[in-house]
């Protein structure tokens, strides 16, 4: 055979073989038979096929009644091995009806005993022929002969006519008289019995395209059908087969509508679908059989080469992109034609040429490679070169991937390294084998960027990549780092340490983070590992409050994993089981995911290098829409979600006791608060607001500024609002109450009336577990109270705020050798005791020196403690620091004492050189010549030694008093004794120096007397004088007589009292002496007005006058001396007569008068006009 | 119906304090005390500890019927449990389906006007999207709407209300509202299952004794209002769902017919 005649019988081949339908007669019955033979000549048995066509045939000849079925998608060649399995029947000695389809039992009874007739005439064997024409009539046809006597009685015609017309009809096929299945059973055992008689080994009916016999599938077809299947099982040993193909559709409606049939039909081994069984090496061993049966096995290279073959079997596999086997025979049939014309290699590039003129006809009936390749080579960017073009083309003829030494092959590989590199991802996807089309691929045409990132995450994925090393840093990465939210303030949110995940030394991934969800348990620090095993944990620098170790896990564990903590930190272990598939499905949004996976099933590792892809891939994609964008980040949003959900569930945390209601993020908050209460259970935070540090800096300078009872809470803190903000540096009150809350029971506001207000410091609960701590182990080092501190959760920068808080309170201080801190040092019960004793004491002293009713107050308050301390009833250092406080202000109160004290004492001082002053004026001396000079001027001389010795002695106590007010200035009040001495010894020199005063004021005293007697002495003198003059003018010997008795009782006094009765005895004789001047005044005047009127009656009546006058007149001698010589210069005058010649009338007063004047009781003198 | 609520939506009821007390409902006995509930939050470090009484909160649930009150003692009704359990895994979906209900409840028992309050601000938002959120506004709007619809001249509705809608609009993912709460812009897209919902009351209430309902403008318009989506989004939203809710069905002759054959709440628990 020359090549061409072969090819032509391969243009010629049909690509689908016709099915003989109806009944097998002269006429079609050879063409059936010729189309049939010439199917097998090029048919090539799938070794599946083979062995089930080995099988079929076997069971027949081992007298077996045998179902079979055949199930293959349209163009798969069922009709074909249909064909070449009667083949095989015919040459193993059975009688097989060729392959037909029929619409029902009639039909089929008709095209078994038809076939069964025409294959025994042929072989002469026409006896046997009969046979099956009566069997046909006896089971099939009888139903038309009861059908004819009814129409010869209806119409009156005779029998055989009437029958003949039906039978007519039935063989022109206007008439289908619905035979029963149980009729087609019975004749088929009656044929089996002649075809055996015939010399047959068994009979074999081969029915195709079983859908025809379906039809609609009704409830009659069914129940024919079922009686057929049932019947023939119950023929168990009969040499029969009945063998049925039919396509996927048929197969599922039946499976609804009759899935008992099927069972039934399985239940004989014999049941194949072969979609599968036609690989991609189908087409080159085909094309071979080819060659050799058309005898251009030579020429088969030149033909079609070994890459072309290659891509129809990558095209042919693929059901969504040909019809299988059926495309195959086309596109030989399609390279035979052309290479009888041009003589040229068929290619890949021709295969897809093909496709697009519609040379190829059966393309999967989706034209899907066609319109792909249409798409991309109507892009300018492609058709701009043929090069380009072609290189599409081929590509796109190689789903499973071009490899580029095809694109050698036909001089495109530049285009081809060039497009690749422009076009991967969007357009091509490498796969193992080379380049595809990524639109060709399994996942089917993308709908939108997302199912691009899933088609190639599903083409790139592997076993390797989920189990390995990147399994710990994309859950890392995608489910630890979410489940701590972004820092917002300190009582929220997370800070990393370290920018990602680090890789430990033995494998694992470790991160640590600062931040909370609560508000109680502020920075908190929690170490995190991802790692396969235990073993990898590593130790994290610092302290933590707790770690998380994900657990990753490649096999399946059963029992939960439960740690100890591990190196003293409380840890907490999450399995994750890897590669466990999800026991729930991705939320509707995005389960579709779930069938690009497929058959990948989704796992945790799935899910985890899905979501790095996804990462990965978003920002190498170009052109992408806002809307796109948004939908592949909620995408991964809600992947995110499902996976920390799956992750993390309510029972994670069951294994430690610890209960929680969610999952996901809010799960692993909830165990985190769980954690740090069991773990923490005193825990109160100082950390009150994010303002916190200035909140407690000024909570510091507030203790710093009230007394000691004041920040140990023993006292409130009462002063105006405004002074009480400013305390803590608030410059408005307003609010003041709010502020003090944030600081959570530190300090109270307990009144907050008017203008006024009191609070009160208290002691944070941690400040008392402190005190114990340093208590307990006789003092520590700052470092030990942080790291007790800290695993009662207290922050380093806490603990050092309440070590201050400590501090200023006084119940800690810093040792001094070593600056440990060490409880503040306090005194005995005994001691306190004696101070408390000591304080009223000095209270009791304070009180003698002030009048202030503030002590008596201060008095009771120390001895209640006093009392308290004897029944043992109060707490030492508070009884303590009490007692200093009220000393404090006893010592305040000294303090204002010795300023009292100092000018008082130089008041004194003053006084002193004041009185020392006076004394410096010399005292008068006596100088009259009387007797009594001698006496005054003895006084004066006394008196001027007794002022040098008090000036001296004044001298001496001015010095002795600088002493103390020196004193003063240096002393120190904290000690009482001193200030006891300071005061006694300033007393003492006060009541010396007053008693100094007094005698220099007596003194000075006496020197004003001496002043009196100088000058009644020279009174005296001028008294004899005055007597001396007045005898000249009248009789002075009484008045004389009597000074002189004055004078010499006055020598006796001072002669016998002296300097003692200075002063007494200067008043003793003053008035006397006063009397005897007056008298002699008297006296005098009286001489001279006698002398100068001779009316001596006159001057019996001044004496009686003068007699009259008391002595204790005070007119000065001056004065007295005016009077007199006003009376002598005077006229006596008559006030009766005076006022006769008035007009006017008398007064009461002025009669009494007159009537005085008139009976000499007064005297009247008219004063002389002067000139 | 029920007794006639007030306008006010309660401000209390805040996402947060829902989703916790959802979980507290659904993870502990059939009822539970308030009291049980506060002891719970506070063990679980629970936002809710920072509450003193859950009075109006559960009051709020009540009327979404989201529980119901046996004494002193609340559970979770069917609906309520159905919720927790789809919150539980998919938290994001807790605010879609508390808008859902506040948009939907008024249809089902007009004596809700909380419902009605709640849907005439998102209608308003919608309807003049992209807008700015002037809460004063919206307080109008509602009162002059109420005097149309129900003679009342004089109804309890602040911006305190409108804080109370807010809070659940805000909590839509993808967002209607901007970071700053200030602009409203519709979304491109909602969740599935919140257009299903939206596309199940619709089918509820319209359908009659038919068992389809025409997909007609109208009815695309108030599905795109209840879901806050823009109307190109409808058609993509309605193909998703039909693929991925085998209870939905659309039959496109003469025009788009929407058939919901056994639908109920309980697919979020799928």
């Amino acid at each position: 055979m020359i090549l061409n005649d072969g090819l032509r019988i391969l243009v010629d081949k049909e690509p689908v073989v016709a099915t003989h339908v109806g009944i097998f007669d002269a006429d079609n019955a050879e063409n059936t038979y010729q189309r049939y033979r010439s199917e097998i000549e090029t048919f090539v048995v799938a070794p599946d096929i083979l062995r089930y066509q080995r099988q079929f045939v076997q069971t027949v000849l081992e007298q077996q009644t045998t179902i079979a079925c055949l199930v293959a998608p349209f163009g798969y060649g069922k009709t074909s091995t249909a064909i070449n399995i009667w083949n095989a029947c015919q040459e193993a000695n059975l009688l097989a009806v060729p392959p037909f389809s029929c619409n029902s039992i009639a039909e089929m009874g008709q095209a078994i005993a038809t076939a069964l007739i025409h294959r025994l005439e042929s072989l002469g064997n026409v006896e046997n022929a009969s046979e099956v024409r009566q069997a046909f009539n006896k089971y099939l046809t009888s139903s038309a002969k009861r059908l004819a006597e009814k129409d010869a009685e209806l119409y009156g015609i005779s029998l055989e006519v009437a029958l003949q017309s039906i039978e007519d009809k039935i063989k022109s096929g206007h008439l289908q008289l619905e035979a029963s299945a149980n009729h087609l059973l019975s004749f088929l055992e009656e044929l089996v019995a002649i075809v055996l008689n015939s010399g047959f080994q068994g009979l074999v009916i081969i029915v195709d395209e079983f859908q025809q016999f379906l039809g609609n599938i009704n409830k009659g077809v069914i129940t024919n059908f079922r009686t057929l299947i049932w019947g023939l099982q119950t023929r168990g040993e009969l040499p029969l087969a009945f063998l049925i193909t039919m396509d996927p559709d048929t197969e599922r409606n039946l499976t609804d509508r009759g899935a008992d049939i099927l069972h039934r039909i399985r239940n004989h081994g014999l049941y194949l679908t072969f979609s599968s069984i036609y690989d991609r090496e189908f087409p080159r061993e085909l094309w071979s059989r080819y060659a050799e049966t058309f005898g251009f096995t030579k020429d088969s290279a030149n033909i079609v080469d070994h890459a072309t073959l290659e891509s129809i079997g990558q095209i042919c596999e693929r059901p969504d992109l040909s019809n299988g086997p059926r495309t195959v025979i086309n596109i030989f049939q399609r390279i035979a034609t052309l290479q009888i014309s041009r003589k040229q290699a068929y290619s890949p590039i021709d295969l897809i040429n093909d496709f697009l003129t519609g040379d190829i006809r059966f393309d999967g009936d989706r034209g899907t490679i066609a319109s792909l390749v249409n798409e991309i080579t109507s892009y300018d960017y492609i058709k701009r070169s043929n090069e380009r073009v072609e290189t599409i083309k081929l590509i796109a003829a190689f789903p499973r991937g071009c490899p580029p030494e095809v694109a050698d092959k036909y001089k495109i590989r530049e285009a081809y390294n060039y497009l690749l590199d422009e076009l991967r991802g969007e357009i091509f996807v490498e796969l193992p084998e080379g380049v595809a089309l990524v639109d060709l691929q399994k996942v089917g045409k993308p709908p939108n960027k997302l199912n691009i990132i899933l088609k190639k995450y599903w083409l790139q994925i592997t076993e390797e990549e989920i189990i390995s090393d990147k399994a710990l840093e994309y859950f890392s990465k995608y489910g630890v780092a979410p489940l701590f939210p972004d820092y917002v303030s300190n009582q929220n949110g997370w800070k990393a340490e370290t920018d990602r995940f680090l890789l430990t030394s033995s494998g694992g991934y470790f991160r640590v983070y600062e931040g909370t969800f609560f508000e109680e348990y502020p920075h908190r620090r929690i170490a995190v590992q991802v790692c396969f095993e235990l073993e990898n944990i590593v130790v994290p620098d610092g302290y933590v409050d707790a770690q998380f170790v994900f657990l990753i896990q490649r096999t399946d564990v059963n029992e939960p994993i439960l740690s100890e903590d591990i190196h003293a930190i409380p840890t907490y272990i999450i399995p994750i089981p890897v590669h466990q598939e999800y026991s729930r499905h991705l939320p509707r949004d995005i389960r579709d995911i779930e069938n690009f996976l497929s058959p990948v099933v989704l796992t945790p590792g799935v899910l985890v290098s899905l979501l790095n892809y996804i990462t990965e891939q978003v920002p190498k994609i170009e052109g992408m829409s806002e809307q796109e964008h948004q939908r592949i980040l909620d995408t991964h949003a809600k992947l995110q979600e499902f996976l920390l959900t799956m992750s993390i569930s309510d029972q994670t945390f069951e294994p430690y006791g610890i209960t929680i209601y969610s999952r996901g993020i809010q799960a692993f908050r909830d165990a985190l608060f769980n954690i740090l209460r069991d773990q923490y259970p005193n825990y109160q935070s100082i950390m009150m607001a994010s303002s916190w540090r200035r909140l407690l800096d000024q909570y510091l300078q507030a203790l710093e500024q009230v007394n000691s009872a004041q920040r140990r809470g023993i006292e409130p803190l009462s002063a105006q609002k405004s002074e009480l903000a400013m305390v803590f540096e608030l410059r408005q009150y307003a609010g003041f109450e709010s502020y003090a809350k944030q600081y959570n029971g530190l300090v109270e506001v307990i009144d907050w009336r008017g203008d006024s207000g009191s609070i009160i410091f208290h002691r944070h609960p941690q400040e008392n577990v402190l005190i114990e701590a340093i208590s307990l182990a006789a003092g520590l080092d700052e470092d030990s109270v942080y790291i007790i501190s800290r695993q009662q959760g207290y922050l380093d920068e806490e603990t050092q705020y309440l070590i201050d808080f400590l501090l200023l309170r006084g119940y800690i201080e810093h040792a001094e050798n070593n600056n440990r801190l060490v409880l503040a040092s306090t005194f005995t019960l005994d001691e306190l005791i004696g101070i408390a004793r000591q304080t009223l004491d000095e209270i009791e002293y304070i009180k003698r020196l002030s009048s202030s009713k503030q002590y008596e107050q201060l008095h009771m308050q120390v001895k209640e403690i006093l009392t308290s301390l004897r029944d043992e009833t109060i707490d030492l250092s508070d009884a303590q620091v009490r007692l200093l406080q009220y000393q404090r202000q006893i010592q305040v109160e000294c303090k204002q004492i010795v300023i009292d004290m100092r000018a008082t004492v130089q008041s004194r001082i003053e006084n002193l050189y004041r009185y020392r002053a006076r004394f410096d004026e010399p005292l008068l001396e006596s100088s009259t010549g009387i007797f009594l000079d001698a006496h005054v001027n003895g006084a004066q001389r006394t008196l001027q030694k007794n002022i040098a010795s008090l000036s001296s002695r004044i001298q001496k106590r001015i010095s002795a008093m600088r002493e103390p007010l020196e004193q003063s200035i240096d002393l120190a009040v904290g000690d009482f004794a001193p200030f006891e001495s300071y005061i006694s010894q300033a007393q003492k020199q006060l009541q010396l120096a007053e008693q100094e005063e007094s005698d220099a004021q007596a003194l000075l005293e006496q020197c004003a007397v001496h002043h009196d007697w100088v000058q009644l002495v020279d009174r005296l003198k001028r008294l004899k004088d005055m007597i001396a003059t007045a005898a000249e003018i009248t009789d002075t010997h009484l008045l004389e007589q009597t000074l002189e008795r004055v004078q010499w009782d006055m020598q006796q006094e001072l002669a016998s009292e002296g300097l003692k009765q200075y002063r007494s005895i200067y008043n003793q004789f003053i008035e006397p002496i006063n009397g005897i001047q007056r008298e002699l005044e008297t006296l005098s005047r009286l001489a001279e007005t006698r002398s100068r009127n001779g009316a001596f009656s006159h001057a019996t009546r001044a004496d009686r006058e003068i007699e009259n006058q008391p002595y204790s007149a005070t007119l000065t001698a001056s004065e007295d001396e005016t009077i007199l010589s006003e009376q002598l210069e005077s006229k006596q005058v008559n006030l009766k007569a005076m006022f006769e010649d008035s007009t006017k009338q008398e007064s009461e007063f002025l009669q009494h008068l007159i009537n005085l004047n008139e009976t000499g009781e007064i005297i009247v003198y008219q004063r002389k006009k002067h000139k | 119906m029920s007794k006639t609520t007030g306008f006010h939506v309660r401000h209390d009821l805040q996402p947060s304090f829902t989703y916790e007390l959802l979980m507290l409902l659904r993870a502990g006995k059939t009822e539970q005390t308030e009291e049980e509930l506060q002891n719970a939050a506070h063990a679980q470090g629970f936002m809710l500890r920072q509450r003193n009484s859950y009075g109006k909160l559960l009051k709020s649930l009540e009327e979404l019927n989201l529980i119901e009150k046996n004494r002193k003692a609340v559970a979770l009704t069917e609906i309520g449990h159905t919720i927790s359990e789809a919150v539980l895994f998919q938290r994001p979906l807790l605010g879609e389906l508390i808008h859902v209900l506040y948009y939907t409840l008024f249809d089902s028992d007009s004596a809700l006007r909380f419902s009605w309050s709640y849907r005439t601000v998102c209608q308003h938002l919608w309807m003049t999207a992209p807008c700015s959120v002037n809460r004063d506004r919206l307080v109008n709007i509602v009162t002059q709407n109420a005097v149309d619809q129900f003679d009342e001249n004089s109804i309890s509705f602040s911006t305190q209300s409108v804080m109370g809608i807010l809070y659940w609009i805000e909590s839509l993912y993808p967002n209607c509202l901007d970071k700053g709460k200030t602009t409203f812009s519709r979304r491109l897209y909602c969740p599935i299952e919140t257009f299903v919902l939206a596309l199940n009351h619709l089918y509820e209430q319209h359908r009659g004794d038919g068992l389809s309902l025409l997909l007609t403008p109208e009815i695309r318009q108030e599905v795109c209002q209840i879901c806050l989506i823009v109307p190109e989004s409808f058609q993509e939203m309605l193909e998703q769902t039909e693929t991925s809710f085998e209870s939905v069905q659309v039959r496109r002759e003469r025009g788009e017919r929407l058939i919901m054959t056994g639908f109920n709440w309980n697919f979020l628990k799928e």
